[in-house]
């Protein structure tokens, strides 16, 4: 299984990001070799549809899971559109201790989707 | 005190950052002393300017329409370069077909360009509205965009169409894409402050902006007061830029403005500030 996270640092025992399409860094783990590949984010500086770019960019990378405390609405339609499992990390745990609870299946689904953060 | 007649067409934009620091208030009135002037209330999501002329007549209501893409499933064969062209990321790729996030797009056209399929077609959507009024010698214009519309550049940009002789237009606050679409093309930018840090702070990012366009300005002090007018006062002399005229912090103003009258007809001291505004701008060749 692959699982997409956002991040501010390029380290999976940091914490997930609290944002998602404007996080500095993108990770995808691999729960088959355990292997993670970092990414800068490409629509973080966005001017608009950021979270359908961002988005986008785990559908490319044909990611299972995706694990974020919130997410706009645009990006849960592309996600979800393409099958992706959405779900909400624990506030305390670090990204990969939230990962390895996704693969016990131990997290919930994610609830929180707001509407978007637009700027003109 | 003299009634301005001009007949080039000039453009003055005002504008403010903060709401309510006095943009309707100063451009319907400033629009009301100068002779054959065109309103255009490009505050689009809540155009109230028009409410100040009374007895204004409504000549014209055109609907506005923005173009976005609809896609043919048959002769899409999901090559995706409609989706890597889109710098909005208004399209994304699910299934191996393009799909639309509508109130992402801006309505460029570039997706039906580069589709090599022919399946990509325009259609319109109604954004809003532009009522065109007339009182007496001046035009009166009002760009009213739809409920639920996400951006207001289209519609602004209509509205400036309506152009004509000396032209007043009363931007929406803030200093996002739609204050840009409404200050394209003025000759002069008139920045509506109040004395308070609140307004000190907006105004400075609207003259990072007005410069960025490299259009001149001057300011409008509204709500006047002797006692605290140097926090404004002070940053205006510290950029050296004029300031054009000072509006008293007055009851009688806020009372005859709520109540949808024009200081300029009512009050004699106001008319005077107004009248010496557009005598100010006329002496600086921005009305000539």
């Amino acid at each position: 299984m692959k699982i997409g996270i956002a991040l501010m640092e390029k380290n999976i025992e940091k914490d997930i990001n609290q944002t998602f399409a404007r996080a500095p860094y993108f990770a995808i783990y691999n729960s088959d070799n355990k292997e993670v590949v970092y990414f800068d984010n490409a629509a973080k500086d966005a001017s608009g549809g950021a979270g359908v770019k961002a988005a986008q960019f785990f559908v490319d990378n044909n990611v299972d899971a995706i694990i974020a405390y919130r997410l706009g609405e645009n990006a849960v339609q592309v996600l979800t559109k393409s099958n992706i499992k959405l779900f909400a990390p624990r506030e305390e745990l670090t990204a990969i201790n939230n990962i390895n609870l996704l693969i016990d299946n131990e997290l919930n689904t994610l609830v929180d989707i707001h509407s978007g953060y637009h700027h003109g | 005190m003299g009634i301005i007649t001009v007949n080039k067409m000039k453009k003055i934009a005002v504008l403010s950052g903060k709401g309510g620091s006095g943009k309707t208030f100063v451009s319907t009135n400033l629009s009301n002393v100068i002779h054959s002037s065109t309103y255009l209330d490009c505050d689009v999501e809540e155009p109230n300017g028009y409410i100040f002329f009374e007895n204004n007549k409504l000549i014209a209501n055109n609907t506005v329409y923005r173009e976005i893409p609809t896609f043919d499933e048959e002769k899409c064969v999901g090559c995706r370069k409609c989706v890597d062209f889109c710098k909005f990321s208004a399209l994304a790729f699910i299934g191996n077909k393009p799909l639309l996030f509508d109130e992402v797009c801006h309505s460029c056209g570039g997706c039906e360009l580069v589709c090599e399929y022919g399946a990509i077609k325009n259609k319109k959507v109604d954004i809003g509205n532009i009522e065109i009024y007339e009182k007496g010698d001046k035009k009166i214009v009002s760009g009213k965009m739809k409920i639920g519309e996400a951006s207001a550049v289209n519609l602004i940009s209509e509205v400036l169409d309506q152009a004509r002789g000396t032209t007043i237009v009363d931007c929406p606050p803030g200093s996002a894409c739609s204050t840009m679409e409404a200050i394209k093309g003025a000759e002069f930018c008139i920045l509506v402050t109040e004395p308070t840090i609140f307004s000190l702070h907006n105004i400075q990012m609207i003259v990072e902006l007005v410069e960025l366009f490299n259009i001149p300005y001057g300011f409008v002090l509204n709500k006047s007061d002797e006692s605290i007018d140097y926090i404004i006062e002070d940053y205006i002399n510290s950029i050296d830029k004029p300031l054009l005229a000072k509006i008293p912090f007055s009851k009688d103003i806020a009372t005859q403005t709520a109540n949808g009258k024009l200081v300029s007809d009512n009050d004699p001291i106001a008319r005077d500030i107004f009248v010496s505004l557009a005598d100010d701008l006329e002496r600086k060749g921005i009305l000539k």
